[in-house]
């Protein structure tokens, strides 16, 4: 009973949150809520001084295997993080990560993918600076990454592997936790 | 309608100690029930924003990213308190997430602005992300368990209210005793004494407060009427005791006055008709004369009664000698002496007994002792007088061996009217005045005079002891006293002391 009634209210409040049709409408839908996400995970997620060089240095997120087609763009072009701009950076195949604080590894083969994530490993060893890694495909958290998202049914839900992010000094916040699914790899 | 004036003290104690108690426990227990009454509220309000702000914080994640599956699980974490029946959620798109005890207060598609009923309170936090609002969250909360608690407060009182007053009135109608029941003692007290007329009644004190004054007030009057009735009673006697001896002594005057002159009578008759013999005829005029001298002297007596009473009576006051005094009124007796064949002896000191005072009235003194000793003396009887000097005083003493007199009577033989008894009246004669005229005149001339009996048969001794001589002035001061003690006296009939 009290099931039933905890599956009404979800679903009553799915509804009314107008989040539930992905499908119907298409990619861009999905792209808007990811996006959304990638900026609402740099909130519950807190950086190290050293990652911003000054002040006045904007928040980074570099993009590979973009899915968003310049939604990401729109969603952050007014926001700010701690005073800061929010910048997106277009990853071609020969930039380097230096001064990403956020990258989104999109859906490529595994291959391309751990380069990604090596490049980011060596940015933190060399200089420092701890990138939050978050991808798309399968064995994304297996291969080393932190926050992988997840379509189950018509919902964006995501996996975080803590102990990735807190080996490069990223502190996440609890509350991220909570509506996280938490994996360790295998 | 019963009037509080008119209840029986013990009703009064009990009501006013139900009322001083019913208003105590109703003031306590009414305050005490505001008091929470308005504390339900306001610790209502309180909690529910602090479950709020819990709820708000623990769901900025949710909101963030439309997780409604963790947002719901944060606010079943509310189940806890029964007092939440409804916890919404709303986002700027609208209502978020919501769970709903009771169906009726399922939450509204936007915030609202007021808590529907009365008895519920509306409270919202806002949803903050980095200080920016993301949502609110909405909590109606039910004042249902605070009333179910006060409700069984209030009844709790009730009963204990109920329990106080019945031991209250229980434990008032035990005490009132204390008050009531001395108050019936003494109006039993009173009642016993004004129906039996019993004035030595007390009232028993059994406490030292009001009420022991009270008694104490009651058996002090009670101790005063008591005094009253005594003294009343003793008057009372006093005055039946003087009005039989005034009839007694009617009487007695009667009979004493009648009987010399019937013999009076008898013998003029014989005498005027002249049927005596010559020889018989002096001896008769003597009869007569000698009762006619005995009225008289009766008749003086009662004149000097009579003075002694309205303080008339006057004593000169010259030298005198009382050995003549003594011998004078032995003379005087002596043919009643010789008739009944008593011997009188005279004893006297050798040089004369010289006091101040008047002779006529001594010589009426002694005179009487002697004839009440010949009256009471039987024939061939003794009788003896003795003078002397003892200290500052001249004695006389006359004693005879006569009838005496009873012990019980001693203290009466100097009262006036007073015989021992009617038969011994008849027998001896006499009006029972000639003590009291005796005891007067000394006293004027500032002397005593005492009375000894052995008893019945054993004769009777009288004793005078007057003053030797003194100066002049002293002698007159004392007899203006002695009159006026005397006077105040004398209005007084009887054996007023």
């Amino acid at each position: 009973m009290k099931n039933y009634l905890a599956r009404c209210v979800i679903s009553i409040g799915l509804l009314l949150a107008g989040t539930s049709t992905l499908r119907s409408q298409g990619s861009s839908v999905e792209g808007q809520v990811k996006a959304g996400f990638l900026y609402n995970f740099a909130q519950f997620i807190q950086w190290p001084n050293q990652a911003f060089s000054d002040r006045e240095m904007p928040f980074t997120m570099c993009v590979t295997g973009d899915p968003f087609e310049g939604v990401l763009e729109k969603t952050v072009e007014r926001e700010t993080l701690s005073g800061r701009r929010i910048v997106v950076r277009r990853l071609g195949p020969a930039d380097n990560l230096h001064g990403c604080h956020l990258l989104y590894v999109g859906k490529l083969e595994a291959k391309r993918g751990m380069e990604f994530l090596g490049a980011a490993s060596r940015v933190f060893a060399v200089e420092g600076l701890p990138i939050l890694t978050v991808g798309d495909s399968e064995d994304f958290i297996n291969i080393g990454g932190m926050i992988r998202f997840i379509e189950m049914g018509n919902r964006v839900r995501f996996e975080i592997n803590p102990d990735a992010a807190e080996r490069v000094s990223l502190r996440l916040s609890s509350n991220l936790l909570r509506v996280a699914d938490v994996v360790r790899p295998r | 309608m019963i009037s509080f004036r008119n209840l029986s003290i013990p009703n009064k104690i009990v009501a006013i100690i139900m009322i001083i108690s019913g208003a105590a426990l109703l003031l306590t227990s009414g305050s005490l029930i505001a008091y929470d009454f308005s504390a339900a509220r306001r610790d209502l309000i309180t909690s529910a924003n602090a479950f709020a702000g819990i709820v708000a914080d623990n769901t900025t994640a949710s909101v963030s990213f439309n997780d409604t599956v963790t947002a719901l699980e944060t606010l079943n974490s509310l189940r806890a308190d029964p007092s939440i029946i409804a916890a919404c959620i709303y986002t700027p798109d609208g209502l978020f997430v919501q769970r709903v005890i009771q169906a009726a207060h399922s939450c509204p598609d936007r915030p609202a602005v007021n808590a529907s009923e009365s008895n519920l309170v509306l409270v919202s936090a806002p949803i903050q992300l980095k200080g920016k609002d993301i949502g609110t969250v909405q909590l109606r909360a039910t004042l249902g368990p605070a009333y179910t608690h006060l409700r069984l407060e209030i009844l709790t009182i009730a009963l204990i209210s109920f329990v106080a007053a019945l031991f209250a009135f229980v434990l008032s109608y035990r005490m009132h005793k204390f008050v009531s029941e001395p108050i019936l003692n003494l109006a039993n007290t009173a009642n016993d004494v004004s129906r039996l007329k019993d004035y030595s009644i007390r009232a028993a004190k059994e406490t030292e407060d009001e009420l022991g004054v009270l008694v104490d007030a009651f058996n002090e009057m009670l101790g005063q009427i008591q005094k009253r009735e005594n003294d009343l009673e003793e008057r009372t006697a006093e005055l039946v005791q003087a009005s039989r001896m005034k009839d007694e002594f009617l009487a007695t005057l009667s009979h004493e006055l009648r009987t010399p002159l019937n013999s009076i009578l008898g013998w003029a008759v014989l005498v005027r008709e002249g049927k005596l013999p010559p020889d018989r005829e002096a001896s008769a005029l003597e009869s007569i004369e000698r009762n006619a001298r005995m009225q008289a002297r009766l008749i003086e007596d009662l004149l000097d009664v009579s003075r002694i009473i309205s303080g008339k009576l006057t004593v000169d006051s010259s030298l005198v000698g009382l050995n003549q005094i003594v011998e004078s009124a032995i003379e005087v007796v002596r043919p009643a002496a010789l008739a009944k064949q008593i011997r009188v002896e005279f004893k006297k000191p050798s040089e004369p007994v010289r006091i101040t005072g008047d002779a006529a009235r001594l010589q009426q003194v002694v005179w009487n002792l002697l004839s009440n000793a010949m009256k009471f003396t039987g024939d061939r009887g003794s009788v003896a007088v003795v003078l002397e000097k003892s200290g500052h005083y001249a004695s006389i003493s006359v004693s005879d061996n006569g009838i005496g007199i009873a012990p019980e009577f001693l203290p009466y033989v100097f009262d006036r009217f007073r015989q021992a008894d009617g038969s011994s009246t008849r027998k001896h004669g006499g009006l029972g005045l000639g003590l009291a005229i005796v005891r007067h005149i000394v006293e004027m001339h500032g002397g005593s005079v005492g009375v000894d009996s052995r008893g019945r048969g054993q004769g009777t001794t009288f004793t005078i002891k007057l003053p030797l001589l003194v100066a002049e002035e002293s002698m007159s001061e004392s007899f203006k006293v002695q009159r006026g003690e005397v006077t105040g006296e004398s209005f007084r009939l009887g054996q007023g002391q």
